[in-house]
C-alpha cells in the first residue's frame, strides 16, 4: 500500500515542538507554583513530575525533530547511529515519570497529614494568642470572684452567733470564728479546746470519734468561758482534712446557755402562775371565814372583862386568826392580778426608806449604798416597789444574822433598764435550793420567823411592773439580789427634760 | 545440619564454568522500552484512579490533571501498538520511497487494513500534545487558586 509520508512527518514535527512548549510551559507554572508555598508537598510532587515529563519531551522530541531533519537533508546513517541513544534516553525518561507519578499517593497522605497538623496548629495559635491576649483580664475576674467568695464566707463565719473552729487532732486551735472570742479571749490561738471542758472524758469522746471518722452531732458538753463561767453547749465535729498524715478536726460550737436558762424562767414562771392561781382560790374562800372569826372574837372580847380566862383565850384565837390573815393577804398579794397604780417616782427615796428597818433587824451590821443620781424618774407603784425593797433587805439582814456583816446597795442603769443590786456577806444560798427560791412557802428560815412568801410576793410584784428579779449565791460567801425595772423613754417628762 | 553441609560441598565440587556477565544482545532494548510505556500507563491510569477516589476529580485544576492522565495512557498504548507492529513483530513493513512517500507492505497473515491502522496509530501526536495541554491547563488553574487557602486540598 503507497501511503503519502507527509502527514506523518508533519504531525511528528510540529507535535515534537509544540510537546516542548507545552511542557516548558507546564515545568514553569510547577515551579511557580512550588514558589508559592514551598512546603506545600503537592506542590513539589507535582513539580517533579512536570520536570520528568519536560526532560522526556525534550528527549524524544528533541530526536524526533532531529530525525526528520536528517532524513529530509539526506542524513538518514547518521540518524541510525543516534538512534539507539535516542531511544535509549526515551525509555528512561519513561521510567523516571512513571515512577514519579506513582508517589502521588504518599505525597498527597503526607500533604493530608501537613494540613490537619498545621490547623490544628493554627487553632492553637489562635486560642494561645486570644489567652495571651486576655490572660490579665481573666486572672483579674477569677481573683475578684475569689476575692468575693472569700468575703461571702467570712462574712458569715463572723455573723454567725455559732462558734466555728478548727483544730489539730489534739485539740489545739488553729482557726475559729470571731464568736469565739466569747469563750477563748482575744487571743483563742494555741489554747487546747479540751482544758474547756466541764469534763475532760466528753472532749475525748467527741476527740475520738471524730478522729475515727465518726461525725458527732449536737453533743451536749459543759464548758468553762474565759471568764471561768460554765456555759452549756451542743457540739458537732468531723475529720476535716483527706491527709490523713496531718489530721484535724472541724467543731461547731453551739452556746444554749442563755435558751436554756429563757426556758428554765418560763417553766419556773409558769410554775408560780399556777401556784398562784391555786393560791388565789385558797385565800378567797378561807378570808371570808377567818374574817368571820376575827369578828366574832373581837365581838366577845368587847363584853369580856380583861384579865379573865376567857378573855386570855379569845387574845390568842384573835392574834392567830390575824396571823393567819396576813398570810392569805400575802397569798393573794401573791396571786392578785390587779395592776400596780404607777407613778413617777424616784428609787433613791423608796430604797434610803427602807434602810432603817434593817437598823431594826440587828445593830451589828454595815450598810454600804452606791447610788446612781442620773437615774430618771421610773414609773412603778411605790408602795409596792417599797414592799420589795424591804423584803430584800430584811432577807439580807437575816442572811447575815447576827455576826457582822455587810449590805451592800448599788443602783445603775444597764440596756435600758434601773436596776437595784442588794448583795449580804451573810450565808448564802445552797445551789440546791436556788431554783425554788421564788416558790411560794419555801423558806429555810426556823419556823416562825418566815412564811416563804416574801421572795414571791416581790417576784409578783416585779415582774408586773415589767421587770425582773433574780439571785446569784455562793454559799458561805453571801448572796445578791438583782432587781431590773424598765426606764420608760417615752414618758413626756423626759422628753421635757431633754428640751 | 551436617548432611546440608555435605550436599554443599558436594555441588561445589561438581560445579559447572558459568559466564560472569549475560550478553545482552537482540531484542531487549525494544522490549525494555515497550515496558517502559506500559509502565508510564500504568502509573497514569493509577494516578486516575486515585484522584477520583479522592473525591479530587471534579475539582478544578486536578479534573483537568486527570484528563491529561487519561491523554497520556492513550499515547502510550498508542505507541506501543505502532513499535508492536513494525518493530517487534514486523507485521507491517514500511519503506519510504522518498520525503513523501511510504510503501506500506503487510505479513501474510494480515488483511492489508492493518496497514491502515498502523499508519493513523503513527499520527500519536494527536494524543501526546493534549495531554500536555492539559497538563499545562490543570497547573495554571492549581496555581490560580493557590492564591486562596487551601487550594490544593
Amino acid at each position: 500500500m503507497i501511503v503519502s509520508a507527509l502527514p506523518i512527518r508533519f504531525v511528528d514535527l510540529i507535535g515534537s515542538f509544540c510537546s516542548i512548549v507545552f511542557a516548558v510551559t507546564a515545568l514553569r507554572l510547577a515551579i511557580l507554583l512550588r514558589n508559592r508555598d514551598k512546603t506545600n508537598v503537592i506542590g513539589l510532587y507535582l513539580f517533579w513530575v512536570a520536570l520528568a515529563l519536560t526532560v522526556f519531551a525534550i528527549s524524544r522530541s528533541a530526536g524526533h525533530i532531529l530525525k526528520q531533519l536528517l532524513v529530509m537533508s539526506g542524513g538518514g546513517s547518521a540518524w541510525s547511529a543516534i538512534a539507539p541513544y535516542s531511544g535509549a534516553i526515551n525509555t528512561l525518561m519513561l521510567i523516571l515519570v512513571g515512577s514519579v507519578t506513582l508517589f502521588f499517593d504518599r505525597a498527597w497522605e503526607i500533604y493530608r497529614q501537613i494540613t490537619s497538623d498545621r490547623t490544628a496548629l493554627r487553632a492553637a495559635h489562635k486560642e494561645l494568642s486570644y489567652f495571651n491576649r486576655n490572660l490579665e483580664e481573666r486572672v483579674a475576674e477569677r481573683t475578684l470572684a475569689l476575692a468575693r467568695s472569700e468575703e461571702k464566707f467570712r462574712g458569715i463565719l463572723e455573723v454567725s452567733l455559732d462558734i466555728l473552729l478548727e483544730t489539730t487532732a489534739d485539740g489545739t486551735i488553729r482557726e475559729i470564728s470571731a464568736s469565739g472570742h466569747s469563750l477563748f479571749g482575744e487571743k483563742p490561738s494555741a489554747q487546747t479546746i479540751g482544758d474547756r471542758f466541764a469534763d475532760p472524758a466528753v472532749w475525748e469522746e467527741i476527740r475520738t470519734s471524730a478522729l475515727a471518722g465518726n461525725p458527732v452531732s449536737s453533743m451536749a458538753a459543759t464548758l468553762w468561758n474565759q471568764q471561768g463561767n460554765r456555759i452549756r453547749t451542743l457540739i458537732s465535729a468531723r475529720r476535716g482534712d483527706r491527709d490523713s498524715s496531718a489530721p484535724v478536726l472541724h467543731l461547731l460550737v453551739k452556746d444554749i446557755e442563755n435558751r436554756l436558762l429563757l426556758e428554765e424562767q418560763v417553766a419556773h414562771a409558769d410554775k408560780l402562775s399556777s401556784i398562784g392561781q391555786l393560791s388565789a382560790g385558797v385565800a378567797h374562800e378561807i378570808n371570808n371565814p377567818l374574817g368571820i372569826i376575827l369578828g366574832y372574837t373581837q365581838l366577845f372580847l368587847r363584853h369580856e372583862p380583861a384579865g379573865t380566862q376567857q378573855y386570855q383565850d379569845l387574845k390568842v384565837i384573835e392574834k392567830h386568826t390575824k396571823h393567819c390573815k396576813e398570810i392569805v393577804q400575802d397569798l393573794l398579794h401573791f396571786a392578785r392580778s390587779a395592776e400596780p397604780v404607777r407613778t413617777k417616782t424616784d428609787l433613791r427615796p423608796l430604797v434610803e426608806e427602807a434602810l432603817p428597818l434593817v437598823r431594826l433587824e440587828s445593830d451589828t451590821i454595815r450598810i454600804d449604798t452606791t447610788f446612781d443620781d442620773t437615774i430618771p424618774p421610773l414609773h412603778l407603784d411605790p408602795g409596792k416597789i417599797r414592799q420589795v425593797i424591804v423584803n430584800l433587805l430584811i432577807n439580807a439582814a437575816q442572811a447575815i444574822g447576827e455576826k457582822d456583816g455587810t449590805i451592800f446597795i448599788r443602783t445603775e442603769t444597764a440596756d435600758n433598764h434601773a436596776i437595784l443590786r442588794i448583795r449580804d456577806t451573810g450565808s448564802g444560798i445552797p445551789e440546791t435550793n436556788l431554783p425554788q427560791v421564788f416558790d411560794p412557802f419555801f423558806t429555810t428560815k426556823p419556823t416562825g420567823i418566815g412564811t416563804g412568801l416574801g421572795l414571791s410576793v416581790s417576784f409578783g410584784i416585779v415582774e408586773k411592773h415589767g421587770g425582773h428579779i433574780d439571785v446569784t449565791s455562793q454559799q458561805g460567801k453571801g448572796s445578791e439580789f438583782t432587781v431590773r425595772l424598765p426606764l420608760d423613754t417615752n414618758e413626756p417628762h423626759e422628753i421635757s427634760d431633754v428640751l | 545440619m551436617k548432611s546440608f553441609c555435605i550436599a554443599i560441598l558436594i555441588l561445589l565440587a561438581h560445579a559447572l564454568p558459568a559466564a560472569a556477565t549475560q550478553r545482552h544482545g537482540g531484542p531487549e532494548g525494544l522490549y525494555i522500552h515497550q515496558g517502559g510505556h506500559l509502565f508510564f500507563a500504568v502509573a497514569m491510569g493509577m494516578l486516575a484512579f486515585r484522584l477520583k477516589r479522592k473525591g479530587l476529580s471534579g475539582q478544578p485544576g486536578w479534573r483537568e490533571l486527570r484528563r491529561a492522565a487519561f491523554c497520556f495512557i492513550a499515547w502510550n498504548l498508542d505507541t506501543v501498538l505502532v513499535h508492536l507492529i513494525d518493530d517487534q513483530m514486523e507485521w507491517v513493513h514500511v519503506q519510504a520511497t522518498d520525503f513523501s512517500t511510504y510503501v506500506l507492505t503487510t505479513s501474510a497473515a494480515f488483511p492489508e487494513s492493518l496497514a491502515i491502522i498502523y499508519y493513523f496509530a503513527k499520527l500519536d501526536h494527536l494524543f501526546l500534545v493534549p495531554a500536555m495541554v492539559f497538563l499545562c491547563l490543570g497547573l495554571q488553574r492549581l496555581l490560580s487558586a493557590s492564591s486562596a487557602p487551601e487550594v490544593l486540598s
